[in-house]
């Protein structure tokens, strides 16, 4: 690296960070909590809140009592994928005594960051050029590619595919061991997240587009990977197994979508008893759709929302500027990859995703293909752009003739675009102001009046990203901002004889064990919520039921007036409780005493003490789930399905202690071997990296 | 040979752009993705409540602290829902309440006449359109939309309202209206309204008859506003040059109603006539007495009628 290059390096690296400040000054309203979390964003946040909580005190959450009347926690670990060793530093500074949420807010910001920066040192491997490099970091920070940060998950799935991506062309460069293990971290965070399958999604679209346009490199990139696994066995097969280890929770996933779980509202009115399948998606219901993209990118920012796309104005004016440039392969490439990307997005405005729904099993897994257009889209369209700009900014030739056509062909593309923006409605000056300025820059390059590699062209260009991009974000903080700071207060894990989270008088939950799912559908909600706001019951009396029973009416009423008899499935008589003389109501316990008393509690056990005169059957208003067991005294127990939903057991007169633990011993079996192979791949990857720098 | 010639003029980037839109609109659904971008558009910019809230309390509370920016919000998506569905009336109804607030009257009018043409029985485009004229002092325009609204048929009135869940849902139940008894009580209210502007209009356009028409209606419809009727009527006695009768009339109401600043007005005019000095000098300590405690004459409270959104 030249002496220039390295000054040049560093400016950069300055200016990102500077460029990286005002992204946050601009943002400040979300950032500082004036305006809510949106959407998958707010109960991602609840999610890792809660798993930090536990984490913090000692105890791994596989159930989540305080959602949906208690399911298995293991849904909501697979969506921000609990096995990226990341989330320890959480971990670390909430124990410390920082309050979760600012903690969580920069931890998001700076993963964010990070993939920023991994999309810097992409743009800069196929660039070949820092300025170039910096350009596509630029777009990408100011365009709406952030603001999911504060609206839905995207970002967790964004910083490790822009790695992956980093890594696996770093590694067909120069096949060197921490790329190798670059890529396969990121891959394993990718697979192991709850959906996987936009990425792989991207990824094959991208190895089709590969093949079809640089075929001959594409196999001898396959010799040079060969020549690779041939001379590194040993590390090939472990990166085979990493990767195949990851899958395994997404496949586990896969496989209990047929028991215990309902998801109601994404499984919709499909037939199969898998309830992770979706419904064929129409374009009006999460697609892509073009001419609302389009159309408000540069207007209409009285009702711009975290759901709009932008892309800064520069990238967009080197679409129509190099409009008559060199078609070159590259080009092709970046076009046929959108290309196949905006066709899937389409769902069924196209026979694509139709066909790609009936034939590839996991087009049936996922739904909401908008997300294509942060996750693929934007990316792609902003390298598509760069590329266009390098042969703009960086034309050289000495040919006078050439550049004053070049000069020309840019101009008009700039005044193609300049009609473009007329015909649309309500655009603010200030985008043409600097539209103007943008076309400026580009033509003082062209004559070698300005230079790229210069700070001034940095410091200008950077401007004429931030300035355009002031009029939508600060549109959007005045939509979004409260009148006061939103509180997010910490989650109390201990256990309360009333439920502390209100569950509203909904219809339909988004997700919930079958038995809750059933209560839904029978019993009227405030009859429900009422009930289950009170945790513990105390029964003198059961009637045993079958499965099949559907006397639902019965079961609201004696949940209405908290009459002292519990529905219980079961057929072994044993469990049937009599008892003329107890009185009309059953017991709820409202607090410890010497009959009942928890004296101990976590989100996967309770354990409490009864001294009952007489058997009595207990209802805990937690979901019932077949890996719960109850263990009376340490012997273990049959825990029955009560009142449709809830964990029932027959509790025998006298000192008993009886303890309900959640056990899973493959879900915790593979959750620790899983951690140790996410930690050691990470640690792996940094010794690598120590051991290059060392040698160099 | 020609083709290596032109080969540089051709390959360019215009050419994949040419490729690929082709490429698109041959593989899409050009109609599935102009529903989509209805539908996406609408949901993007529909109101919330406190969007409807802020519209009401403008429309209905006269509340002066106007937001633009929420009421150009809710003025968007009613724009928007007309440019898709041209054939929504109600659509249009709305659009005219967001215009209204925002102060710009003739684009409101515009808008109620539109409704108007395609429903002529529907009673809040001609009320509402009714009160601007009058706000605007155009008391001839006022008293023809003011006469369509009382001819206008309650029940279709009530029915298309409330079968129209999509854009009049929201603003009911942000109104708190739960179902038709409800709005018949608005609309009743309304008329009672109607009427008593008609009479004023009457009463400035100088046509007598018609005043004295709405005055008998309104003591049947609207007996709250009994003074006000009494008070039209001793002005138009006055105007007769039946002064005893008017005085009859101005101090029937006073004995009711010993504060109404426009009765006490007349009663000094006509004293100030008959040239009883003091006695005039007694009543204008009245109406000064009345201005302390707030009272509102006839026409600052017919004023404050408002539009209705629905």
């Amino acid at each position: 690296m030249s002496h220039k290059q390295i000054k040049s390096s560093r400016h950069i690296f300055l200016f990102m960070i500077v460029l990286f400040c005002i992204w946050c000054a601009v943002f400040y309203t979300f950032i500082t909590f004036w305006a809510p979390l949106q959407r998958d964003a707010f109960s991602y946040f609840y999610h890792i809140q809660y798993f930090v909580t536990g984490l913090s005190k000692g105890t791994f959450p596989f159930w989540s009592h305080l959602w949906e009347y208690g399911l298995p926690n293991d849904f909501f670990l697979r969506r921000f994928n609990d096995l990226n060793p990341l989330y320890l530093v959480l971990v670390l500074f909430y124990k410390i005594g920082l309050p979760f949420p600012p903690v969580y807010m920069v931890f998001q910001i700076l993963y964010f960051f990070i993939g920023t920066v991994f999309f810097f040192l992409l743009a800069k491997k196929i660039f070949k050029n820092n300025v170039l490099a910096y350009i596509a970091f630029s777009a990408l920070l100011f365009s709406s590619m952030g603001t999911q940060i504060f609206n839905s998950f995207i970002i967790l799935v964004f910083t490790p595919m822009t790695g992956f991506f980093y890594f696996l062309v770093s590694f067909t460069e120069k096949t060197k061991k921490q790329h190798l293990i670059g890529a396969v971290f990121c891959l394993m965070i990718l697979l192991s997240t709850y959906i996987p399958f936009y990425f792989l999604t991207i990824f094959l679209t991208f190895l089709i587009s590969f093949i079809i346009v640089y075929w001959h490199k594409f196999c001898l990139i396959l010799k040079k990977y060969l020549a690779f696994i041939v001379k590194h066995k040993l590390l090939s097969l472990i990166c085979i197994f990493l990767i195949i280890a990851s899958l395994t929770p997404g496949v586990l996933m896969l496989l209990s979508g047929k028991s215990e779980l309902a998801l109601a509202v994404r499984h919709g009115a499909v037939s199969d008893t898998n309830v992770l399948q979706v419904t064929e998606q129409s374009v009006s219901a999460g697609g892509i759709v073009l001419p609302f993209i389009v159309e408000n990118m540069f207007t209409n920012f009285l009702h711009i929302s975290l759901d709009r796309i932008y892309i800064p104005a520069f990238i967009i004016i080197c679409f129509f500027a190099g409009i008559f440039n060199r078609l070159k392969r590259q080009h092709i490439f970046w076009a046929l990859w959108i290309v196949l990307i905006y066709m899937i997005g389409l769902n069924n405005a196209t026979p694509v995703y139709p066909f790609l729904y009936k034939h590839v099993f996991f087009f049936k897994l996922f739904r909401n293909s908008i997300f294509f257009t942060w996750l693929g889209l934007l990316p792609l369209i902003i390298l598509f752009g760069t590329s266009l700009a390098r042969q703009i900014i960086f034309y050289d030739s000495e040919d006078q003739k050439k550049k004053i056509y070049h000069i020309i062909s840019t101009t008009l593309g700039f005044f193609t675009f300049i009609f473009f923006l007329t015909s649309i409605d309500n655009v603010n000056w200030l985008l043409f102001i600097c539209s103007i300025l943008i076309f400026l820059l580009l033509i003082s390059c062209i004559l070698k009046k300005l230079h790229p590699h210069k700070p001034i062209f940095l410091t200008l260009f950077s401007l004429l990203i931030i300035i355009p991009a002031l009029n939508p974000y600060l549109h959007l903080s005045q939509n979004y901002q409260r009148k006061q700071r939103i509180n997010y207060p910490p989650l109390n894990l201990d256990f309360s004889y009333k439920r502390s989270i209100d569950i509203n008088d909904k219809l339909v939950t988004y997700v919930a064990t079958r038995s809750v799912n059933r209560m839904y559908a029978h019993i009227t909600p405030s009859i429900f919520k009422n009930y289950a706001n009170h945790l513990i019951f105390i029964y003198d009396n059961t009637q045993l039921i079958t499965p099949g029973f559907n006397n639902f009416s019965a079961i609201e009423k004696s949940m209405q007036n908290f009459s002292n008899i519990a529905f219980v499935e079961s057929k072994d008589t044993n469990n049937r409780l009599i008892n003329p003389s107890a009185p009309a109501n059953a017991n709820v316990i409202t607090e410890d005493s010497k009959e009942f008393s928890v004296i101990d509690f976590s989100p996967n056990y309770i354990t409490f003490t009864t001294d009952f005169p007489s058997e009595k059957f207990i209802i805990y208003t937690d979901s019932y789930h077949k890996d719960w067991k109850a263990y009376i005294n340490g012997q273990e127990t049959e825990i029955l399905r009560s009142n449709l939903s809830f964990k029932g057991v027959l509790a025998p007169a006298g000192q008993n202690t009886i303890t309900l633990r959640y056990i899973n011993p493959q879900l915790m079996g593979l959750k620790i071997i899983l951690w140790i192979i996410f930690i050691c791949t990470l640690g792996y990857y940094i010794h690598c990296c120590r051991r290059k720098r060392h040698d160099a | 040979m020609m083709l290596k010639k032109i080969k540089p003029f051709i390959t360019r980037v215009l050419l994949l752009y040419i490729a690929v839109f082709v490429c698109c609109n041959l593989l899409t659904d050009n109609q599935k993705i102009k529903n989509a971008y209805h539908v996406r558009t609408l949901n993007a910019s529909i109101p919330k409540p406190y969007h409807y809230h802020h519209l009401l309390s403008i429309l209905e509370h006269n509340d002066e602290n106007i937001n633009p920016r929420t009421l150009n919000q809710i003025n968007f998506y009613y724009k928007k829902a007309i440019e898709f569905r041209p054939d929504m009336t109600a659509a249009w109804g709305l659009l005219g309440a967001t215009y209204a607030a925002l102060g710009q009257h003739q684009k409101a009018l515009e808008a109620y006449n539109h409704v108007s043409k395609k429903y002529p029985d529907w009673f809040w485009a001609h009320y509402n359109a009714g009160i601007i004229y009058h706000k605007e002092k155009k008391y001839d325009l006022a008293a023809q939309s003011l006469t369509l609204a009382m001819q206008a048929n309650e029940k279709s009135t009530i029915l298309k309202t409330l079968h129209s869940p999509m854009i009049y849902g929201p603003v009911l139940k942000t109104a708190g209206i739960t179902g038709p008894k409800e709005l018949q009580n608005e609309l009743l209210i309304a008329k009672q309204n109607a009427n008593a502007l008609l009479l004023k209009c009457y009463l400035t356009l100088n046509q007598t008859p018609r005043a004295v028409q709405h005055i008998n209606l309104g003591k049947k419809i609207d007996p709250k506003r009994e003074t006000f009727y009494n008070y039209a009527l001793a002005q138009i006695a006055l105007k007769n040059n039946k002064g005893d009768q008017a005085v009859k009339i101005a101090q029937k109401i006073l004995v009711q109603n010993p504060y109404q600043i426009d009765t006490l007005v007349m009663m000094k005019e006509i004293l100030n006539r008959v040239d009883k000095k003091k006695a005039a000098a007694v009543i204008q300590a009245e109406i000064d007495k009345s201005k302390k405690l707030g009272r509102l004459t006839f026409s600052e409270q017919l004023a404050r009628i408002s539009l209705k959104p629905y």
